[in-house]
Order: structure tokens, then sequence, then C-alpha cells
């Protein structure tokens, strides 16, 4: 299957810099998430690899090969994006009747994918009178057209509802597990935790992460969580060992003022264990956790700025 | 490149405003050849009817702004980018749209003339004969208006391509045909007889014209080749989306 890869990429606009050199890999037969907050450079970066934006420098290749050297893009690359819509007045289904026409494919893919993304109900309604959450799937459905092994989606969770947002995580895993490259772009960290595999972070138009979301979260710990029979008393000797000790519903003096759990950093479980033992204070739960990806997230965004 | 027309030809059969169009083409040819012939009755010889049938001619003016409103609308709606994403050679893009519309020219302006012809034939039968013009007279006429609203056409297409937005194109493809040229004409003969209106009236094999039909028509052909490459080249280094 195809792979992408992308290679100092830099996009200015006049004097900003909305994307600075990014460089970064997808794999396929895996979901990559794409992440970066609002106006982290994401949309700019995914049309550079779509060819709509001409990049200051840099290239993005699918099998080495640039987007617009592409011999039957749709058949090679699908892709969701906010600026390329339908026109409102033409339906659902004429709107893919042309794609299908301009990329040579049969007129009868056009119903497949409609039914693919459930929207054969609406297909003969015109799309300006499509929710959001149907556009999203019209789009879906457009990128899904030529059977493509490269996936590309910017935002496709904006607009659907829970039940959308399950659906559209079962159909980007379904489609990595078929395995084609998959990458989808997100603000929202939720929407993608339970479906990608590696991620790549944005922020301010720079690389600030990349690789497994298993690898990054662990590479981060999240901390040590204990409960015991006397957390106050224990939280003053894990200090006095070194740790930072903070509770779920920390006060003022950063004691609890409701549950008996603590959360240690810069101590690891056996080290809490270790100051426990000696203070004889028995410990009810002891657990270390690695951050989740949301964690990580916020934490990369934030040491960025 | 035919699939690719065929593909802009299909985008302006499923679209209203295509046909919206067309009505409003049919409208004004029925206004401008009923005034003549029932209202003010001023039709008296065979070069009169032969006039009447050239208020077709509208269809230049009508192809002008069609032609500007299918590229701009897909700037407008952000449907471009789709187009671009499935063929990213976008000046092949740009070319497939003009001669879709150029089609689409030739196709509006058959009908304006039908529409003409019918009612000139309704009109007819209560008429002394020896009014219908010359049938050859007829055909040229015919085939330059087609030929005409096919490169205009065309060359609203290439103005939308250079022009992106839509009310701007428009009002910059009509104030320059009808404000700008006719006013450099009024100094210069070489606009008057070789621009853009005065090779449409040559195209259309109107007496009045300085150069032929064959000359008209090369050289409005080559105006609209000229706007459309023009229009090509900007939408190939422009960033495109949004």
């Amino acid at each position: 299957m195809t792979e992408l890869a992308v290679e100092g990429l830099v996009k200015r606009f006049g004097r900003v810099t909305a994307v600075d050199g990014v460089s970064f890999a997808v794999r396929s037969g895996r979901v990559t998430g794409f992440l970066g907050p609002n106006g982290a450079g994401k949309t700019t970066t995914l049309r550079m690899i779509l060819g709509l934006v001409r990049p200051t420098a840099g290239t993005a290749l699918f099998d080495g090969h640039a987007y617009d050297q592409l011999e039957e893009p749709l058949r090679t690359v699908g892709a969701v994006l906010e600026q390329a819509r339908a026109h409102p007045g033409r339906s659902g289904r004429d709107h893919l009747r042309v794609l299908c026409s301009q990329a040579r494919l049969p007129a009868g893919r056009a119903d497949e994918v409609l039914r693919l993304v459930d929207l054969t109900g609406a297909a003969d309604r015109r799309a300006g009178g499509y929710s959001l959450g149907m556009r999203q799937r019209l789009g879906l459905a457009a990128a899904l057209l030529g059977d493509p092994g490269v996936l590309i989606l910017d935002e496709p969770a904006n607009g659907l509802d829970p039940q959308g947002i399950r659906w559209l995580r079962d159909v980007l895993r379904a489609q990595a597990a078929a395995g084609r490259t998959v990458l989808v772009s997100s603000h929202q960290l939720q929407e993608l935790a339970l479906a990608a595999d590696d991620v790549v972070v944005l922020h301010r138009g720079r690389l600030v992460a990349q690789g497994p979301v298993a690898q990054l979260a662990g590479s981060r710990r999240g901390g040590v969580r204990v409960r015991c029979e006397d957390p106050v008393r224990l939280a003053d000797a894990l200090r006095v060992a070194g740790g930072v000790v903070a509770t779920p519903f920390a006060g003022p003096d950063g004691r609890d003022v409701g549950g008996d759990a603590l959360r240690v950093e810069r101590l690891d479980a056996a080290a809490v264990g270790r100051v426990a033992r000696d203070e004889g204070i028995a410990l009810r739960e002891l657990t270390e956790s690695h951050a989740n990806l949301e964690e990580v997230f916020l934490e990369l965004t934030r040491e960025a700025t | 490149m035919s699939t690719l027309v065929a593909a802009e030809l299909l985008k302006l059969r499923t679209i209203r405003t295509s046909w919206g169009f067309l009505l409003a083409l049919i409208g004004l040819v029925v206004l401008f050849v009923a005034i003549p012939l029932f209202a003010v009755r001023s039709v008296e010889r065979a070069q009169d009817v032969r006039d009447v049938l050239a208020s077709a001619g509208v269809s230049v003016l009508v192809m002008l702004v069609f032609g500007v409103v299918g590229i701009t609308t897909e700037t407008r709606h952000g449907t471009l980018a789709a187009t671009f994403l499935a063929t990213p050679t976008r000046w092949r893009v740009i070319v497939a749209k003009a001669l879709a519309h150029a089609v689409a020219g030739a196709a509006f302006a058959l009908v304006a003339l039908l529409a003409a012809a019918v009612m000139v034939a309704i009109w007819l039968v209560g008429e002394p004969s020896g009014l219908l013009p010359d049938a050859g007279d007829l055909a040229r006429l015919a085939l330059g208006t087609m030929a005409a609203a096919a490169l205009f056409g065309a060359l609203g297409v290439g103005v939308g391509a250079i022009i992106t937005g839509q009310a701007a194109a428009i009002t910059a493809a009509l104030v320059g045909l009808l404000v700008v040229e006719p006013l450099l004409a009024t100094a210069s003969e070489g606009v008057a007889d070789y621009g853009l209106n005065g090779s449409e009236s040559a195209l259309a094999s109107e007496p009045s014209a300085a150069i032929g039909q064959v000359g008209g028509g090369l050289l409005l052909l080559l105006y609209a080749a000229s706007v459309v490459a023009i229009g090509a080249a900007v939408m190939t280094r422009r960033d495109a989306g949004g």
C-alpha cells in the first residue's frame, strides 16, 4: 500500500510562516492522527500534501510521487477537506457522479459509496440542504470513490454526533485494517484517542512530536496513584522523599479535601511503596499510570509555547 | 480532455443555475423579438426580419456572464478544490471548463435562434410574402451567432479564472465589453473594427462589420484563447481552496 513521506514542508504567506519545516512519515495499515490546536498549520500542511497549496519549500510524496504527478489521483489518495465541498445546488449523487466522470470511474461507484456512508436516502437531495454531519459523510463518500490506498481527512468529525464519531472511528479503523494509509487531523483529542495508532503533533507550524500513541504516552509518566489509611501523613513523607504530591481534590494547601487518593510524581511505584512501608501506613491501592493522549498533547503544546 | 469536458458538461446539467440562464436567455429573446414584431410594428423589409432574428445575439452577453459564473461559483462554494483533487493539472480543468461552456454557448444560442425563428414564423403568417431573408444569409447569421456565443462562454471562463470574485469578475467583463471598449472605439477605428465587439459583429455577419465573418471568428477565437490561457496560468500558480 502507498505510504506518505513529508519532508521539510514550509509555507509562508507574506511574512507569516504558517508551516515551518515539517517532516513526518505516514505508514500504511495504521491510523495516524494529525494533531494540533486551531491555527497550528494542520490544514495548510494537508493542502500542501494534496497539491492545493504550493509549498514555499519541501516535498510531500506518495511512494515517491507528488500529488500532482499521480496518474490516477482519486484511485491513489482520497481526501476529505473542509475546502473541498459539494455545490449546494447539486445533489449528493450528482456530486459523486461528476467526480466519477472526471476520474474515469464507473458511475455506479457513486451509489456504492453512498451506501457505505449511509447516505443513500438523501442521495437525490441538494447538498445545500444537508446537515453538517451529512456533508461530512458525503465528503468521506467522495474520498472513498476511487477505493484509494491513502485517506487524508481534515477534521472529519466536525459536526458529527457521538454516534457519528463512533461510526467514523470504526470506518477509519476498518480502512487501516484493510492496509490503507490513514492520516486524520483533529483539534479534538477525544475523537482520535481511540482510533489513532500513531500521532503527529503540530504547534505553531512546527512539528513537536511524532510516533506511536503508546510510545508517546508511555514516554511521559502520568505519575503514581496511591490510596491509603492516612493520606495526609503519607503525603508529607513522600514530599520529604522528593515526590511531588497532589490529590485529586486538593485544597489551597495541596492537601486532600475529599477522597483518600494521592497522585505522586517524580517517584516511581516502588519508591512510594518503600516510603509507605517505612512510615507503617497500609496501602489500599498503588498504581503507576501513563499519561493519556490528551495529557501528552497538552503538555507538548504547552512546552512549545 | 474529452473526459474532462464531459465531466464539466455534467456539472452544468446538474445545477439549476444553468437552466436559469437558459430561461433568462429565452425570456430576453422573446422580449427583443416581440417588441419590433408585435408592439412597435417596425418590421417592413426582409432586412428588418433578419435584424429581428439577430436578437438571438444577446446569447453572447448571457454566455459571457454564464462563463464567469461557471468558474467563480466553483471558487465561491469550494468545489474547485474537489475538482483539482480529481484533476491536479489545473490548466486542463480550465481548458475543459472553457470548452464545456463553448458547447453550452452554441447550444444556448441555437435555442435562442429557434425561439426567435418560431416567433417570426408566427408573425409571418399574417404578413405579405417576400419578407423572408435569403437562406444563405440566415445560415451565416445562425452559425455566426452560435460560434460567437461559444467563444464568449469560453472567454467568460477565462475572465473568471483570472478574477475569482464573482461580482467583480461579472462587473469587469460587462464593463469592459459594454463601456470601456466602446469608449476606446470612439477614439480608435482599430478598436471599433478589431475589438471584441467588432469581431463579434463580423462573426455574426453583420453587414456593418469592417471585416469578414471568418476573419471576425478567428480574431474572436484568438481573444478567447488568450484570456483562457492567461486564466489557466494564473490558476496554476494560485493556491486553491477556500
